[in-house]
């Protein structure tokens, strides 16, 4: 582990000088060349909105870096949440100065338990990684808003879709009924739901963490996943085991987590088909009285369920967007970097304003630039890249007079220095004589 | 014997003697009017503005000129001609950058005068200061003396690019006088190595 790389720290531009002459405004606008920003840990989950374990920032307007935020966030930050009980966070950044460029690193995490942070932007990992972490969101009301009847069930009632999945002959019974099949449906579906549970999901990992640093023209960014997983688990009593996926240590930018789902849409699928075709199920119930041949009733709503299990496409979709080494570039000389952007039922943005949960874990922004220095120095060399081939060898600065005396002055000088002492030795005669 | 008193006596002949000194230096001083030269770096306290780039080393009571110079084609630095200005050396980073080294350099005139005379006597720690005048806008740097070193000629020859190089420093600041008189010529150099603490930028009052 390295230490944090230290940033040129200027004093800031805006101050005055205490004299009398020179107002006693600041003169300079202490705008923002370069940043690191980093945060260890967000989380947007229903019933929990937008804790975030704060950030930590150093920005830089030329002159200096001024820092806000913590880098070690305790958990408590998280208040009373359940997401993150143990482990470690951290987040740090930094800027530098070199010439007339501001260059920023920032790192963010969290790793095990007693982990330590490690150099911003120059090594591969923010920590010194011990033990692992796990992030637990808690029981996910994943299937809020979750609808697969489209093109089945409108306004309560049933749609020609449905109706016309019978024998002509029943079609107008089947009408009549329509808003109690529908409740029916919406019940066995709801059924179906409840057996399979809600999922928390569950990220758990030795070390995740972003990195990115940017200078003038140039960013890098990278994530690293250490021993990292991500589980949906439905309950110890779910038909739908747990669905692991392994996350790649190294992965690449914006690298999609593909997740095998088949196991929930199946689940899904089969409870409906169980509930609705059974001869002694509540549709069955329903359906019975108004002359609808039960020992049929499978063949007669496939398509049907058919059309359900289509819609529950959207689920496999949508229900879980992973995105590793998430990036986004603003211009040449800012980079976004998540290590690890989770959002769940991110189909439910579009009517409720925002995913259903939402976890971004190694949260960084660099931005590199250059500024104008507060006075542009008249003169300066810009010698910034001799590194000694061409610099003095000798220093004549010595003088055995001062040369801008002019010269008579230095006879007169001279005279009166003969004249003085001449007159100290007449003197000193004089007095000898005088004890003669 | 006694001997004869003179006209005026002797007590009488050297009063006269020291009133023709005063009248010659008297004199001297009315040469200096006629043919003026720069105001000494007697200590100015700053009450105006500075009116130009300028070096402050309070504990030495220096104040001086500060004026870009250039080092020769065989790689020699002088100071200004003038010993009551300093220069820093083109080459170097400006007075005030952030990076690199600014390296000035002043007189020393072994009958004084020289801006540096006194360099050599400075103590770690002390101030010195360059002020930068621009258009409408004054900048101070302040810097904090981190080493006295007395180097021979050679010395400065065969280290002169690890003292002088422009690929350190952050800024900091390099006095640079010459020392080691020795009734003839000097034989060595001083140098001052000053932190660059930071810089203050405040508009002139119009």
């Amino acid at each position: 582990m390295t230490a944090l790389r230290g940033g040129m720290c200027a004093t800031a531009a805006a101050l005055t000088i205490g004299l009398g002459v020179l107002a006693a405004s600041p003169a300079l606008a202490a705008d923002e060349v370069g940043h690191g920003q980093a945060s260890a840990l967000n989380v947007g989950i229903a019933g929990m909105s937008n804790s975030v374990s704060g950030q930590y920032a150093a920005s830089n307007d030329g002159a200096k870096q001024t820092e806000s935020g913590s880098k070690n966030p305790a958990l408590r930050v998280l208040g009373s949440q359940s997401l993150i009980s143990q482990g470690t966070l951290a987040q740090d950044a930094t800027t530098s100065v070199a010439g007339r460029v501001v260059s920023s690193a920032a790192c963010a995490g969290l790793s095990g338990e007693g982990a330590t942070l490690a150099a911003v932007g120059s090594s591969d990992s923010c920590f010194a990684s011990t033990d692992t972490v796990s992030l637990n969101s808690g029981a996910l009301d994943t299937f809020k808003n979750f609808d697969p009847f489209t093109g089945i069930i409108a306004n309560g009632q049933l749609t020609d879709t449905f109706v016309n999945a019978f024998p002509a002959a029943l079609r107008d019974a089947i009408r009549g009924a329509s808003a109690q099949i529908s409740n029916t449906l919406v019940a066995a579906l709801q059924q179906v739901l409840d057996a399979i549970g809600n999922p928390s999901l569950i990220v758990g990992a030795d070390a995740i963490e972003g990195q990115c640093t940017a200078t003038r023209g140039a960013t890098t960014a990278d994530a690293n996943l250490v021993d990292a997983g991500l589980t949906l688990d439905f309950g110890a009593n779910s038909p739908v085991d747990p669905i692991t996926v392994a996350l790649p240590v190294d992965p690449k930018p914006n690298q999609k987590v593909v997740t095998d789902l088949s196991a929930l849409t199946t689940a899904i699928t089969d409870g409906l088909t169980t509930s609705l075709t059974n001869q002694s199920g509540p549709l069955a119930q329903l359906l019975g009285p108004l002359g609808v041949a039960l020992g049929n009733l499978a063949d007669t709503l496939n398509p049907i369920i058919g059309q359900i299990s289509d819609q529950l496409g959207p689920i496999e979709d949508n229900i879980l967007d992973i995105t590793l080494n998430k990036q986004t570039k603003t211009g040449d000389s800012q980079i976004h970097e998540t290590a690890l952007d989770a959002q769940v039922l991110p189909a439910a943005a579009a009517a409720t304003g925002s995913s259903l949960a939402s976890i971004q874990v190694g949260d960084v922004d660099c931005l590199g630039g250059t500024f104008t220095p507060a006075v542009n120095p008249p003169g300066d060399g810009g010698n910034g890249g001799n590194g000694g081939s061409n610099v003095p060898t000798s220093v004549d600065a010595g003088l055995a007079g001062d040369p801008t005396i002019p010269t008579g002055v230095m006879v007169a000088l001279g005279a009166l220095f003969l004249v003085a002492a001449g007159g100290v030795g007449v003197r000193q005669v004089k007095l000898h004589h005088g004890k003669d | 014997m006694a001997r004869k008193a003179g006209l005026l006596g002797p007590a009488r002949q050297a009063t006269l003697l020291e009133t023709i000194v005063v009248i010659v230096a008297l004199s001297i001083a009315g040469v200096g009017l006629i043919y003026p030269s720069p105001q000494p770096p007697t200590p100015v306290k700053l009450i105006g503005a500075p009116t130009g780039d300028v070096l402050q080393v309070p504990s030495l009571k220096v104040q001086a000129p500060l004026v870009s110079v250039k080092m020769s084609k065989d790689a020699q630095l002088d100071p200004p001609r003038n010993p009551r200005q300093v220069g820093y050396w083109s080459g170097s980073s400006a007075p005030g950058a952030l990076t690199g080294q600014t390296l000035v350099t002043g007189h020393t005139v072994h009958t004084g005068g020289g801006a540096l005379d006194k360099l050599g006597t400075v103590k770690v720690g002390q101030p010195v200061v360059i002020f930068r005048k621009y258009s409408g806008q004054v900048q101070r740097t302040k810097y904090r003396i981190t080493s006295v070193k007395t180097y021979s000629k050679k010395q400065i020859a065969t280290q002169a690019p690890t003292l002088f190089g422009q690929d350190r420093g952050k800024g900091r600041l390099l006095l640079i006088t010459c020392t080691g008189w020795d009734g003839q010529e000097y034989h060595g150099n001083t140098l001052v190595t000053a932190k660059r603490l930071g810089t203050e930028v405040a508009a002139l009052r119009a």
